[in-house]
């Protein structure tokens, strides 16, 4: 399945009638406005050292690859080998790097502060093994917390993150504190988070790394649901194979290094 | 960000970070409170001893007293140094100079009695000393009471005072024939002689305080003052007589000691004692400035017609009080200063605590620069509120030493019902130096928020 062939109806042939029509029609638009024959995410021989002199440690070494609109792709690889550091790499968390890297058909090393977290607070979400809540506010603040830096504001960010919070299934914890949630509804917390400025792009660091089996399972779940109603592209950072049932593939990092590449046939367009 | 979300993340750092930015800003608010209460008190002290005492916006010159004079005394043609028309003129010139008034001592002797009104009895001065001053300088007096020379308006003919009505008294020059019915001359005392009076010779001599009594009868006192002779001697010329003489109130235009009468009969008596050479030249001149940086201008024009300050005590303590409110707010400076490193502390504890939630709003579309706002913004905050607090804490010091001092000071000359002055542009200037601290304070914390950087941030915990 080529780029192409993702459009905006079949996004919205493929969103239930039970999902608010926003994040349908949203999501759509977004798709649609999306050069068809441009990958989101485009890397080419990105290095990422850090240290100086002998001390030097190269945690990205020279990795080309692009991610396309509506795929699902996993960085698997052993601790160390560079996922994070990618992921912080793509997400335009990390400017220090060297090589090529474009986001949206914007060359990242081009962009300024301003412009980066504009396209980053706009287009990419992030969800983190470690939730990254805030515990001093409640789940709904902490779900709206990214209309905080959008400008123009969100004239309707309570509405877009109860809506969210409904889509995570936590929908009577909008007032709970963190703390007082499972790991998992956390994760689910910091997922309807990320949705709540619609991105195309959603990367995830080890989302179920601090997760139980069973509570793993249902966030898997979670992102098929996402992906297939929303045609979010998702960018997942695991150790773990059971994600695998939901990439279209898998790029295999060593040191550094992009090993291997392995396609699935789940999720939307290959490369 | 928008600052509706600025406002945000600000309301919820001062419900959530409040113990220590109450800290924070505690350094601050010390350093204000020191700053405006120094302050006050200077600019209180200032409207005292400059406004009241020794006012600031006019400057007295006289003739330079040169040892010629003291030969020609002993070769008996001595004639006091005097200020001429021209160098009244030259004066005027100086820019800065508001208007320029002459000054004529009395040149002959005298003495007064009188003050039945206030006192229940007669009291007197052996040595009568004052001036005579235009009357256009006189412009604080209680409305009503009129300061100019009564035969302005000429009277009756008349011989003795027996021959004029009312209060009225003959004046009758020493070599006329006849003379005019006058009004009692009008006369203005000084604040300070008052004072004096009040709080050194009234409690000598049992007599009643006389301020309020002046202020409220102005009409009513009456001196009678003989012409010609004191207890040192009787002027060379002219014959002794009796004039009235009627105080209409105080002003801080009358001479410090003595009495001060309208110019004109000034005039008119000293050419009758002491000839038409000491009626024609002046013995002072008052210079008024609109800025008393004009000061320094009319002191070297006057050297130049060899005139010099007949009193330099106001440059003194204006230049003293400066030195002291400088000291003063040197002081406030380093408070202000110590609580802006406070600031800087608790801040970049605040930053390392948080680098996880700045790096979480950096992924979730926050810029450098929103970070940079935030800390400012909490800092602005922090200075307002300590700038508030400090300002609150100098007004209700100065309330209590104002409370202390009222109770437990002595009556003194000048003692004012406040010690503490405080203009708005006091407490804006308290508030502003809060801010400015306390944004000082931030500059630091506020630069390492940006540049946390995200990537590595988000491997902690927030």
């Amino acid at each position: 399945m080529t780029d192409e062939a993702v459009s905006a109806r079949d996004v919205e042939s493929d969103a239930p009638d039970s999902v608010g029509t926003s994040w349908v029609a949203e999501a759509g638009r977004k798709l649609r406005a999306h050069s068809s024959a441009e990958a989101m995410i485009r890397a080419e021989s990105l290095e990422r050292s850090f240290g100086r002199g002998d001390a030097r440690s190269r945690a990205v070494a020279g990795v080309s690859f692009q991610v396309l609109p509506k795929e699902v792709v996993l960085l698997f690889g052993p601790s160390g080998s560079g996922k994070s550091t990618l992921l912080g790499l793509i997400g335009g968390l990390d400017r220090q790097y060297s090589g090529h890297l474009s986001l949206f058909g914007k060359d990242v090393g081009k962009l300024s502060d301003k412009e980066l977290s504009r396209l980053r607070g706009e287009r990419i979400g992030f969800v983190f093994q470690a939730f990254h809540l805030l515990d001093h506010l409640s789940v709904l603040d902490n779900v709206q917390a990214p209309g905080l830096f959008a400008n123009p504001p969100l004239a309707d960010a309570e509405a877009r993150a109860r809506e969210a919070l409904s889509r995570v299934g936590l929908s009577d914890k909008s007032q709970a504190r963190p703390s007082e949630l499972s790991g998992g509804q956390r994760q689910r917390v910091a997922i309807a988070r990320a949705l709540l400025r619609q991105p195309e792009l959603l990367l995830c660091d080890e989302p179920t790394g601090n997760l139980d089996r069973k509570t793993g399972e249902s966030i898997i779940d979670l992102f098929s649901e996402l992906h297939s109603e929303l045609g979010t592209t998702f960018v997942i950072v695991t150790h773990e194979h059971r994600l695998d049932r939901i990439a279209s593939r898998t790029l295999y990092l060593e040191d550094g290094r992009l090993v291997r590449s392995e396609e699935h046939g789940h999720g939307a367009d290959q490369p | 960000m928008t600052w509706s979300a600025l406002f945000t993340l600000l309301r919820r750092d001062l419900t959530r970070t409040r113990g220590p930015l109450v800290t924070a800003g505690f350094g601050i608010a010390v350093g204000v409170a020191a700053l405006v209460f120094f302050l006050a008190l200077g600019l209180g002290a200032k409207r005292v001893l400059l406004g009241d005492i020794f006012p600031i916006d006019q400057i007295e010159l006289e003739p330079q007293k040169t040892s010629t004079g003291v030969l020609s005394l002993l070769a008996g043609s001595y004639e006091p140094p005097g200020v001429d028309q021209p160098a009244l003129d030259s004066l005027r010139e100086v820019q800065g100079v508001r208007a320029v008034y002459p000054k004529l001592r009395f040149r002959f002797p005298s003495s007064a009695r009188g003050g039945q009104e206030i006192f229940g009895k007669e009291i007197g001065t052996h040595e009568m000393i004052g001036d005579g001053i235009d009357a256009a300088l006189v412009t604080d007096l209680e409305p009503g009471s009129a300061f100019e020379d009564p035969l302005k308006s000429p009277g009756k003919t008349c011989q003795r005072d027996s021959d004029c009505e009312g209060d009225h008294y003959c004046e009758l020059p020493s070599e006329a024939t006849a003379g005019q019915c006058s009004a009692p001359v009008p006369a203005i005392v000084s604040r300070y002689l008052v004072e004096v009076f009040d709080h050194a010779v009234a409690p000598s001599h049992g007599l009643p305080p006389v301020a309020g009594t002046l202020l409220r009868q102005a009409k009513g006192v009456e001196f009678r003052m003989t012409l010609g002779s004191s207890l040192l001697g009787v002027a060379p010329r002219g014959k002794v007589r009796n004039v009235k003489i009627k105080v209409v109130g105080i002003s801080e235009r009358a001479v410090d000691i003595g009495v001060t009468l309208p110019l004109e009969v000034v005039r008119r008596w000293n050419a009758e004692y002491a000839g038409e050479a000491a009626a024609k030249r002046y013995s002072s001149a008052v210079v008024m400035m609109d800025d008393p940086s004009a000061t320094s201008r009319v002191i070297e024009r006057g050297a130049n017609l060899d005139l010099v300050p007949t009193d330099t005590r106001a440059r003194d303590v204006s230049v003293l009080i400066s030195g002291v409110l400088a000291l003063m707010v040197l002081v406030a400076s380093v408070i202000l200063l110590v609580g802006a490193l406070n600031i800087s502390h608790t801040f970049r504890g605040m930053v390392a605590e948080r680098a996880g939630e700045i790096a979480l709003y950096r992924a979730l579309g926050a810029s450098a620069s929103d970070m940079r706002r935030w800390l400012f913004g909490l800092s602005i905050v922090v200075g307002t509120l300590g700038g508030l607090a400090g300002c609150g804490v100098a007004l209700v010091g100065g309330a209590i030493a104002d409370w202390r001092a009222a109770k437990d000071l002595p009556d003194f000359p000048f003692k004012p019902d406040s010690f503490f002055d405080y203009p708005p542009w006091l407490f804006a200037l308290g508030i502003g130096f809060a801010v400015l601290f306390a944004l000082l304070g931030a500059l630091g914390p506020a630069l390492r928020a940006a540049k946390t950087d995200p990537a590595s941030a988000l491997g902690r915990p927030v």
